[in-house]
């Protein structure tokens, strides 16, 4: 039923403007995951992660972005975007995205860079340092090409508020 | 569904940030996990749906693509935790024998959704001197003021408190003394609020019992909380005594026209126990006139006014409320005023 939306929507914009019939080229998913102790039966702890089952504020989840590309040709300029939900914090640092770049932005999306060269207005009205709490959203632009049938992911971690 | 008013994101402990891309693997592994994570008092409620939507952009042979989301959501757990604090700062005195002397206490939700909460009061406490009797815990109605006709008697799981998160109550323990307690005996209350889905060790689960069916999760408390505070039986004895001494400002103690008088009223407040409302007034003497801002309390001036210390002139008499009204035995109030002879 999506997929024939897309299309319908990809035969309407044909129209307007040049448009690859791209329709399937790349899937993405998400999943919320986090870490969780496991003992084994010699009392060893290890960690482990697994699908989010049980979090509390003050807990950490770890947000996997997973793409695919299903088409045959190579997806080009792969930029993943993703707002961090408002419950929850991002924690700096945590952005995972090996083959890519990665950004923040701390002003709804409008800009994005390096957590560490951003600022906000402070409590003064005088700009401050961005922490992980300030990013809205994360943003990873892939630094090749995704080939036909390749795929990867993306990461970062909140706190649950 | 998100907490309405809460704290502005900014509580997130920052993981170091040295932690770049070449060290990506790293610093997965090594990255300290908060588990278990139930530190955390408040936040975000219990129920609350969090959605994450991510896109991805991107162009194949060099045409832009239509963009791809995906999402996932899961529902932020239950926490069960609870705090008990003793409302009065000292024991609260009781008559031997004597009944329906009550303590305060505030039961408060610092878990992360609506919970109603079973109250236990014991009595028998070890390091005492009596065990107070005929234990009730009553729910106030909000005024903050123990009566006895006004507040709800409390029936163990027949109306335990609800409280959302982060909501307080106040609640009374009320007993009765025994007869024949000598003065100064104490008999001490222990006050156990517990969430009435249950608590043990921190993260223990109560599967499908939080709100809107997630889990509920012992927090920090263990999800039980107690506080003691105990009764005192008070024996206190009082005494004002008034004197007086006459300068006459030519070096002597002559009553006479143009003459200060100053007034010297000592309290006594001895024995244990404490007392409350002390008032202390005395009225301005037919044919003198008080001598204004004259009046002091322990050798320090209190001003005439109204409602800024512990004193005032109402234009008939002098009014001192020495401690603001309640006086722990053994103490001793001293007050002086100066009237004029006219």
């Amino acid at each position: 039923m999506i997929r024939q939306f897309i299309t319908a929507g990809v035969l309407a914009l044909a129209f307007i403007a040049p448009v690859a019939d791209a329709a399937g080229t790349v899937e993405l998913t998400v999943k919320s995951l986090q870490e969780v102790q496991v003992t084994d039966k010699n009392g060893k702890i290890t960690k482990k992660t697994v699908p989010v089952a049980k979090v509390v504020p003050g807990d950490e989840v770890i947000y996997v972005i997973s793409y695919a590309n299903k088409g045959k040709q190579p997806a080009d300029n792969v930029v993943i975007t993703n707002p961090v939900p408002a419950p929850v914090a991002f924690r700096a640092g945590t952005s995972a995205a090996a083959g890519a770049t990665d950004t923040v932005s701390v002003d709804g999306g409008k800009t994005f860079g390096k957590l560490e060269a951003l600022a906000v207005p402070g409590a003064d009205g005088k700009p401050r340092a961005a922490t992980g709490a300030d990013v809205t959203h994360v943003q990873w632009k892939l630094n090749a090409p995704v080939k036909a049938g390749a795929s990867g992911s993306v990461s970062y971690r909140v706190v649950i508020e | 569904m998100r907490r309405q008013g809460g704290a502005p994101r900014s509580r997130v402990s920052q993981p170091p940030q040295y932690l770049r891309r070449n060290l990506l693997v790293a610093a997965l592994l090594s990255l300290a996990c908060q588990w278990p994570g139930y530190a955390r008092a408040i936040g975000t409620d219990a129920g609350t749906s969090i959605v994450n939507t991510a896109t991805a952009s991107f162009d194949v042979a060099g045409l832009p693509g239509t963009p791809v989301s995906a999402v996932d959501t899961f529902l932020v757990d239950e926490i069960l935790d609870v705090a008990v604090v003793a409302d009065d700062a000292t024991y609260v005195n009781a008559t031997s024998p004597g009944t329906n002397a009550a303590l305060a206490f505030t039961v408060t939700n610092t878990g992360n959704g609506p919970e109603p909460y079973r109250l236990v009061v014991d009595g028998s406490l070890a390091g005492d001197n009596f065990d107070p009797q005929n234990l009730r815990i009553y729910l106030d109605n909000g005024d903050g003021v123990f009566g006895a006709g006004t507040d709800t008697l409390y029936v163990l799981d027949g109306n335990n408190p609800l409280l959302v998160a982060d909501a307080s109550r106040r609640v009374f323990v009320v007993a009765d003394t025994p007869a024949a307690l000598a003065a100064g005996a104490i008999g001490l209350v222990q006050l156990t609020a517990t969430a009435q889905t249950g608590s043990g060790a921190p993260g223990t689960v109560f599967a499908g019992a939080g709100e809107n069916g997630v889990d509920a999760v012992a927090g920090s408390s263990t999800a039980s909380d107690d506080a003691q505070n105990g009764y005192l039986v008070a024996q206190v004895t009082t005494t004002l005594v008034k004197s007086q001494a006459v300068d006459d400002h030519a070096g002597g103690s002559l009553p006479a026209s143009g003459s200060t008088i100053t007034y010297t009223l000592t309290f006594t407040v001895s024995g244990v126990g404490s007392i409350g409302d002390v008032l202390v007034a005395d009225t301005i003497p037919a044919d003198t006139t008080y001598v204004p801002g004259s009046m002091t309390l322990n050798g320090l001036p209190l001003t005439d006014a109204t409602g800024d210390d512990e004193g005032r002139f109402t234009g008939t008499r002098i009014e001192v409320r020495p401690g603001g009204g309640t006086l722990v035995a053994p103490t001793v109030q001293v007050i002086t005023f100066d009237t004029d002879i006219n």
